[in-house]
């Protein structure tokens, strides 16, 4: 009898385990803000979702979770709630006024490891950076707005974010990342510390109205309600010209003055990051195009070209480009290192003149003593920063993958006869005018 | 009559709390559970019943089941609705506001048609639809992030668990827009366009069942916001 009772009861208990995705116990305050802000900055990296065990031997419980931009931005924040049982609340993207949260028990009776994971894989197909306007807000652009755990957000034309893991003290932002999830990306994230291009961030609306730049998470009290009645909202990131930008963010931001030599090291290894990260991305388009020789449909062409890839090294160049020109107007350049001139003036032969004019006198350049970001990116081929340079803002490079390697890189000047019968879709040339 | 044994007690004790917990379990987890959704939306339903359906939902017979649906988040506030449309208009836009526009909806028709658009963008859209059978289904049309694309647009297709939570149902690859809606009647559609005017200014409106529901209007260096009549100029 006590034994068939004691089952009973382990069943009932069993069946009325856990219903909500996890159970809060605390609720957001200013202290839980700062944890999460000290936590985003320690804590988030970008083989967050790809090392197989936490530094303390366990297994990490969020391995293998693949996301893109705007599920990377959710996954931050939804992660820390998690941890530390705190309630994670956004709109309900497919209709207004309603939310979603971890109250939600859908996946009651699994275990909790399962219904964290599988209300991660929920959001991603919920989600998208055109929700994000409505679970965050503009901040003013401070040290105390803008904090580890906020993001940055495109207008919608270039759907893409990231996660401000922290503001340097030079007052550049660390961001955390995902791009496109394509067939070759594994579960690890990007980042980079330098800014974003804003007229790339702004484009096509620069005003209020495009929610792009700085945000940051509304309170669950302000969920469904006017952006601008959030306290903190702040429009100011709109009301300054994108050609000054960045030197206005930066300068806000700052506790230090970045040294010439510490801004073209920092932008130099920017530029190089987007050159040798796009060894990869070609390489997988290319071995793709060798075991499938024919035209691609639109999202396989679309996994597989790199316009926005190339655009963003470009965008890096030019403003490693500007830089460079303008140390060279205030001080001469006497504050760098010989050496570090010696390899700008490589890749940058003609700074006085226009970019225009500069891609049109360099010449080929070979790798030699001062070559930078020398990458392999064929078999048994090398090129240097300087040379990819030259072939990018000459057009040799193609982003369009019906070409082969030899034309993605610009060994053969392109396009192949496959890219001129084939349908290509979105490409992209350099503007060598945008100075 | 014999004393109750220790054991009685606790066999007991063990009986009626697993009677509680499993009334608890029918109550809480399978009975209400079931009513929660409809709980939610019971509750944002305001106490006017004019229906406010699109233009396809009006052409069919009306079915009230879904009343609450349809009238969900769209009505206004039925509490005190502050209206300080009209002032600030005039500290936002005076040359405007001189056209005797009083309402928002007048406005966005005037800027329209009297500015100009130069470019309109649909970035959101949201259409609510009851099947036949009763159950609802969600089509949610979005900028779509993984691509390359600036423009090309995805759509995701949702059902509605018992707790109200959209659940997102595969696509076969070959619908369309107008094939998911056909499957049932419309009862809501919320939008979210932004309009690039012809002098320059910007409109970043969201409209639900063709109302406007919010919108700001950047006009040259002037934000007007407004939800409803509620409104703020800085």
């Amino acid at each position: 009898m006590s034994r068939s009772l004691l089952f009973l009861f382990t069943l009932l208990a069993g069946c009325v385990a856990q219903a909500a995705v996890w159970t809060e116990v605390n609720q957001w305050s200013p202290a839980f803000e700062t944890r999460f802000h000290e936590w985003v900055q320690n804590e988030w990296r970008t083989d967050f979702f790809s090392r197989k065990n936490l530094p303390n031997g366990q297994s990490n419980p969020y391995y293998g979770l693949r996301m893109d931009c705007a599920d990377t931005v959710y996954s931050m924040r939804a992660v820390f709630s998690y941890e530390n049982k705190l309630p994670f609340v956004i709109q309900d993207p497919t209709s207004s006024g309603k939310t979603i949260s971890n109250k939600m028990s859908r996946w009651d009776g699994k275990d909790e490891l399962t219904r964290v994971r599988s209300f991660m894989w929920f959001l991603y197909e919920t989600i998208s950076t055109r929700s994000l306007p409505n679970d965050t807000y503009p901040i003013a652009i401070t040290r105390e707005t803008v904090v580890p755990g906020s993001l940055m957000l495109t207008t919608k034309k270039n759907h893409h974010s990231w996660t401000v893991k922290e503001i340097l003290p030079i007052g550049v932002p660390y961001l955390v990342y995902n791009s496109v999830v394509g067939a070759g990306s594994g579960f690890g994230l990007q980042e980079r510390q330098s800014w974003p291009n804003p007229e790339w961030v702004f484009q096509g609306d620069a005003s209020a109205n495009g929610n792009a730049g700085f945000r940051y998470w509304r309170p669950e009290a302000y969920l469904n309600k006017p952006v601008w009645q959030v306290p903190g909202y702040s429009d100011e990131q709109y009301r300054v010209a994108l050609s000054k930008w960045t030197r206005f963010a930066q300068d806000r931001l700052a506790l230090r003055q970045e040294t010439d030599q510490q801004l073209v090291t920092r932008l130099l290894k920017t530029t190089c990051e987007g050159f040798t990260g796009r060894v990869t991305s070609v390489n997988e388009g290319a071995a793709y195009l060798r075991s499938n020789p024919r035209c691609m449909d639109y999202a396989t062409y679309d996994t597989y070209s790199t316009p926005n890839r190339d655009r963003r090294v470009f965008d890096d160049f030019m403003a490693l480009r500007r830089a460079y020109r303008e140390i060279l107007s205030i001080n001469g350049g006497n504050q760098l290192a010989p050496e570090l001139i010696g390899q700008l003036n490589k890749i940058f032969p003609a700074i006085t003149h226009t970019a225009a004019v500069e891609a049109a006198k360099m010449g080929v350049s070979t790798e030699d003593a001062v070559s930078v970001c020398v990458a392999e990116y064929l078999p048994g081929k090398k090129m240097d920063l300087a040379e990819f340079k030259r072939r990018l803002f000459a057009g040799h490079i193609s982003n369009n993958p019906h070409d082969g390697a030899e034309y993605r890189w610009g060994d053969v000047r392109g396009p192949s006869q496959r890219a001129k019968s084939c349908q290509s879709w979105d490409p992209w040339s350099p503007d060598l005018t945008a100075e | 009559m014999k004393p109750i044994s220790l054991k009685v007690w606790i066999t007991w004790g063990v009986i009626l709390f697993c009677l509680g917990v499993g009334s608890d379990y029918y109550f809480w987890h399978l009975l209400f559970q079931e009513k929660v959704g409809a709980t939610q939306d019971a509750a944002m339903t305001p106490p006017q019943t004019e229906a406010t359906a699109t233009p396809e939902a009006s052409e069919t017979p009306a079915d009230d089941s879904f009343i609450s649906e349809i009238q969900g988040a769209v009505s206004e506030p039925t509490g005190e609705i502050k209206d300080n449309f009209l002032e600030s208009l005039k500290a936002c836009a005076p040359e405007v506001a001189a056209q005797a526009i009083a309402t928002p909806e007048a406005l966005m028709e005037y800027l329209q048609k009297s500015i100009g658009v130069k470019t309109e963008e649909v970035s959101v859209e949201n259409f609510h639809l009851t099947l036949p059978d009763g159950s609802k289904r969600r089509v949610h049309v979005v900028i779509s992030d993984n691509t390359n694309s600036t423009t090309k647009k995805e759509i995701r297709f949702f059902k509605l668990d018992a707790e109200g939570y959209p659940e997102r149902l595969p696509l076969k690859g070959d619908e369309t827009l107008k094939s998911l809606l056909a499957q049932g009647t419309q009862t809501r559609h919320e939008a979210r366009l932004q309009l690039l005017l012809k002098d320059g200014s910007s409109v970043n409106l969201e409209r639900h069942d063709q109302k406007v529901f919010e919108f700001q209007f950047a006009n040259h260096g002037k934000v007007l916001s407004c939800r409803f009549k509620e409104c703020l100029c800085n």
